[in-house]
């Protein structure tokens, strides 16, 4: 065994020009494949964190039935749980904010609207979503705001009104007391999406209690993360860490459902293109092999005529290419490695106009992403290697069938 | 209060239809002696409302004027925090005027389905028309005894165009007096989902009617809204100056 | 030149095997360009297709104003003047839709809806809902004047099922509650349960009936026919309706965001499209260099024999064009099965991943391929031959004849 594995590595470098050849077909296999799944990956979670992101945030806390009934029944009290000590205990829970939701009718001198009434902290929101900065016109909200709101840009317009302008809101708060009280329009806001446009209104989280009648209560507390993929562990994390089955802990999965296909389907269409791409190399590597392995007829018909059995023949054959297909997948992924590295720190740019597309709606995306977690070596690793060795099979089962004269006389 | 006599004229109230058998006939003529007793020309009273939760119970007192069923303004009275908020309602349209913030808001469509003050009635109890009177079929289904008094059973069915979520509803109704004592809201699966109790019979001038009105929603248990009738004037005349949309800000 | 030919079109055949290799490595480098391209036009496609078939179809005309603020007053008034500009027009489907802001109202509870009414049989070539009925039917033109279709988590909410009865109640055009019952005749699912909680069906002319129109409409939404550009389109429909006082827009015009993630699809699959290429490119030339070097030997015994250097280039060329000639025909021949058979049937991507089941039809693509794939890939195969056959081809010309026959 030793001296047929001796004799495998002279062989790789006797012929260096044949190996060389192999061995780069394989390692331009992995880079590929792997610099193309960053890129599908990269893209999806950037895409994917902003919508999750935009309003929703990663994790969300309620008193147990508000997700369903969404009505402020379902509310709780400040003290009841500490929400700012998870951040100071978990460093991987990055931020964390208070939000009252609930409906009313806003109203101008000429005309009324029925409208999702937000309060928030402006700062820590501002770090958990988006949406408080989608300030099209005037000013955002800050901390220390007093009866200042943000009004959707085409509420504004259907109340005929703009900054500065005092509306009126009604509401039906906690326990159905009634609300009412005026306000500023400090800013206008644009999401891009019609619904959130003429639907929504933004306030300081203390006037939404007074409003609501809630006192110092609040009807959600968003928590971002380090990673919103992991939301689920993190999730559970605060589910053991509150210990408390009157609240809901819910992610951003399970408050967007279809935002969970969307990642699934652009999951399926990558690894589509995955595998038309392992298709192409597949070929290569099977092509390069199958040539070198029948390159070689004469010698195996050398070899056995001067006794080496045909086992040994094919174990010297495997042991070559298993040789090459290691040394290739390591240059491989050694060099993907590189080249994500420089793909991370030297950004590809995006168009200018979709920089300005998006820059219109708060968020800052002007460069390719290029994601380089585990999933996007490991894949790469396993499909290559069962290729490789899947493109050897039929080689070495043919040089099983040349008898030695045979294999002599041909070439 | 508004409602409740909303609730119960939309029970009760059923103009004739054309071939009406003679159980119709009859069945009719028992909701219209039943609506003619409950229903002044006009009622200034004052009630006060009670709503129940599990949780949690909130008390209101307001004073109520009425005419016909087209006309009637409602002015808060307690809570203090409420005191002087109005509601002014003309035919199906509603206004209502907050002095925290000094302003008349005309109550519109998406508003008409939420509840009324945190009650278990919705602001569109409060304005449906008498129209959806004229929706019904009635039918006497028997006579039995009730709270220890002889009732007839008379069933409501919403006719086919209604606007009516309901399937049916059911009253109990005295046969000495006509005097209202049930009334059974049932959805088309045959379940109940709300309950009217009418209770506390009290005379107020020359009537002798029902103060107490209880609603239940009988799929949630605990809930309920308690009106209590405390005075009364029937068929005194309203100054035209107390359904106007000037008296919103004006009365106090 | 004749003999060059002859001669290239025999030595192809003197070696099979290495000929296949070349021919396949060409004909899989046509299927994988031209099966992710015809993929991603496909998806792209789709995502378009799922977001214009719940609603509004490519481009929607309804009066101005009502985008922003969608009142019963804002509405076209004259809806034959339309329909007849979009008749004459032609390339076009289009249906009429009247669509109201208003309460739905249960035995149990009450919701904020819009009340879309719809002309069934024109609705269906429009939107899907008619396919996605889960429970009942959809609307029959005719006889729908109290019947009504809702969404799966609507009819949860609401606690209402087939057969029975909800109300629905709208401000009407004159300012005043109008307010009629319907019976549940058919319950529809999507993969949104937001827009399941949102949108209820009714006939149009029980709409119309509700809100107090005569046959004004709220919009009409148009689907466009193949080949019709929608760009041009709607230009040539503002020009045509340009005194009506209505807004024209496109589905790009009422879904920004959508368009900015289709925007970003788009530039990774270029991406993706040249790393397929270099792929390719990669593999073809491999193949072809690997190929000549193997015959080093035989060039040197045709040049120590006296053939110009010129005349083995011009060989190995006429070689390649033909093995790229075949190879190409390969390619196509079973890029045009495999891809031409799922364009027609459609490619199930819930096949492949169960969450994506509730997408229903949503989830199929149908794969395209572009008249524009084909040459970008045809030219940069040629290219890409031509390239690779070049210098193997000039070197093998230049040979000392020692050393081309003891080359091995």
């Amino acid at each position: 065994m030793h001296k047929l594995f001796r004799l495998a590595w002279r062989n790789v470098w006797r012929n260096k020009r044949r190996s060389l050849i192999t061995i780069a077909a394989i390692a331009f296999a992995v880079l590929i494949v792997t610099v193309t799944r960053s890129l599908q990956y990269g893209t999806y979670d950037t895409m994917e964190s902003m919508a999750v992101r935009l309003y929703n945030g990663e994790i969300q806390v309620h008193r147990t039935g508000f997700q369903e009934e969404q009505t402020l029944t379902y509310s709780m009290n400040q003290d009841e749980q500490a929400w700012q000590e998870i951040i100071d205990k978990y460093r991987e829970f990055t931020g964390v904010s208070r939000r009252v939701t609930g409906f009313g009718l806003i109203s101008s001198d000429s005309a009324s609207a029925g409208a999702l009434i937000v309060g928030i902290e402006p700062e820590q929101e501002g770090t958990n979503t988006q949406f408080t900065h989608m300030v099209r016109k005037g000013e955002k909200l800050q901390t220390g705001d007093d009866h200042k709101v943000l009004v959707g840009q085409t509420l504004a317009q259907n109340l005929q009104v703009g900054i500065g302008d005092t509306i009126v809101v009604l509401t039906q708060g906690f326990q159905n007391q009634m609300g009412a009280d005026t306000y500023i329009i400090k800013g206008l806001l644009s999401a891009g999406n019609s619904d959130v446009d003429r639907g929504i209104m933004v306030m300081p989280l203390h006037n939404s209690q007074d409003l609501f009648s809630l006192y110092d209560g609040v009807t959600q507390v968003i928590y971002a993360t380090n990673d919103f993929r992991q939301a689920e562990q993190r999730a559970r994390r605060l589910a053991t860490e509150f210990n408390n089955d009157r609240l809901e802990i819910l992610t951003w999965e399970e408050m967007m459902p279809e935002l969970r296909q969307i990642i699934v389907m652009d999951n399926v269409s990558g690894a589509i293109y995955l595998v038309f791409l392992l298709i192409v190399v597949g070929f290569e590597i099977f092509n390069t092999t199958m040539m070198s392995v029948i390159e070689r007829t004469r010698e195996f018909g050398l070899l056995e005529s001067m006794g080496m059995k045909p086992g040994q023949i094919t174990s010297l054959v495997l042991l070559e290419s298993t040789m090459k297909i290691l040394s290739a997948i390591v240059a491989g992924l050694v060099i993907s490695a590189i080249a994500i590295a420089y793909f991370i720190y030297n950004p590809i740019a995006l168009s200018q106009t979709l920089q300005d597309a998006y820059a219109s709606y708060g968020f800052t995306f002007d460069s390719l992403v290029f994601a380089a977690r585990a999933q996007v070596f490991i894949e790469p690793l396993l499909s290559i290697t069962i290729i490789s060795f899947i493109a050897l099979l039929f080689p070495i089962y043919k040089t099983r069938k040349l008898s030695p004269i045979e294999a002599l006389r041909k070439a | 209060m508004l409602a409740t006599l909303r609730l119960m004229t939309t029970a009760l109230l059923v103009l004739t239809t054309a071939n009406s058998s003679q159980a119709q006939e009859n069945a009719m003529k028992i909701i219209q002696k039943s609506d003619e007793l409950m229903r002044g020309k006009t009622l200034a009273g004052k009630y006060t409302m009670t709503i129940i939760r599990p949780d949690w119970q909130r008390s209101m007192a307001f004073q109520f004027w009425s005419e016909g069923t087209e006309k009637s303004f409602i002015q808060m009275l307690a809570p203090a925090r409420d005191k002087n908020v109005t509601f002014l309602k003309i035919k199906r349209e509603m206004w209502n005027y907050i002095p925290k913030i000094n302003r008349v808001i005309k109550i519109p469509p998406s508003m008409m389905l939420q509840s009324w003050m945190g009650s278990d009635f919705t602001n569109d109890d409060l304005v449906k028309e008498s129209s959806i009177i004229e929706d019904y079929d009635h039918k006497l289904l028997r006579k039995e005894q009730y709270e220890g008094a002889a009732t007839y059973v008379v069933e409501l069915k919403p006719k086919p165009d209604a606007a009516v979520v309901w399937d049916k509803v059911v009253e109990w109704i005295r046969v000495t007096d006509y005097i209202p004592l049930k009334a059974e809201y049932y959805n088309e699966r045959g379940e109940r989902i709300r309950t009217m109790v009418f209770s506390d019979i009290t005379t107020f001038g020359k009537r002798v009617i029902p103060a107490r009105f209880e609603m239940l929603e009988d799929k949630k248990p605990g809930r309920k809204t308690v009106m209590l009738l405390e005075d009364a004037v029937f068929d005194a005349p309203i100054k035209k100056s107390v359904f106007t949309k000037q008296n919103l800000r004006k009365s106090r | 030149m004749k003999i060059t030919t002859k001669i290239a079109w025999r030595n192809i055949w003197r070696n099979p095997r290495r000929t296949w290799v070349l021919v396949t490595s060409i004909a899989i480098g046509i299927l994988g360009f031209l099966g992710t391209s015809a993929f991603s036009r496909g998806f792209l496609e789709q995502m378009v297709e799922s977001t214009i078939n719940l609603s509004g179809g490519h481009v929607t005309i309804n009066a101005r104003g009502y985008q922003d603020n969608p009142q019963v007053r804002f509405r076209i008034t004259l809806p034959e003047q339309v329909e007849a500009v979009l008749q004459k027009a032609g390339g076009v489907t289009f249906a009429p839709l009247i669509s109201l802001q208003g309460m739905i109202n249960s035995s149990e509870t009450a919701a904020g809806v819009q009340i879309n009414g719809i002309d069934p049989d024109k609705e269906r070539q429009i939107t899907v809902i008619a396919k996605s009925i889960v429970a009942g039917t959809y609307l029959s033109s005719g006889n729908g004047a109290h019947e009504i279709v809702i969404g799966n988590a609507l009819a949860q909410k609401l606690n209402v099922s087939l057969g029975e009865k909800i109300v629905l109640m709208i401000s009407d055009l004159n300012n005043e509650l109008n307010s009629s019952a319907f019976r549940v005749i058919g319950v529809y699912q999507t993969a949104s349960s937001d827009f399941e909680k949102r949108f209820v069906y009714i006939d149009k002319h029980a709409a119309q009936t509700l809100a107090g129109y005569a046959d004004e409409l709220s919009s009409i939404s148009i689907r466009l026919h193949e080949g019709l550009l929608l760009e041009e389109t709607v230009e040539n429909l503002q020009q045509a309706l340009a005194d009506k006082n209505l807004e024209i827009l496109s589905w790009k015009e009422r879904n920004p965001l959508l368009l900015l993630s289709l925007e970003m699809y788009d530039a990774s699959v270029v991406i993706v499209a040249i790393i397929m290429f270099i792929a390719i490119a990669f593999t073809i030339a491999n193949s072809f260099i690997m190929v000549i070097y193997e015959r080093i030997q035989e060039f040197g015994i045709m040049i120590a024999n006296g053939v110009l250097p010129k005349r083995i280039r011009r060989m190995l060329y006429a070689e390649a064009l033909f093995i790229t000639a075949i190879g190409a025909l390969l390619g196509f021949a079973t890029t045009g099965l495999l891809v031409g058979y799922y364009s027609r049937n459609g490619l199930d991507l819930s096949n492949f991943a169960q969450g994506l089941a509730k997408f229903g039809l949503s989830a199929v693509v149908y794969p395209e391929i572009w008249a524009f794939d084909v040459m970008v890939g045809l030219v940069g195969i040629v290219l890409v031959v031509f390239l690779s056959v070049l210098y193997p081809a000039i070197k093998a010309s230049r040979f000392e004849v020692v050393d081309a026959i003891h080359f091995v």
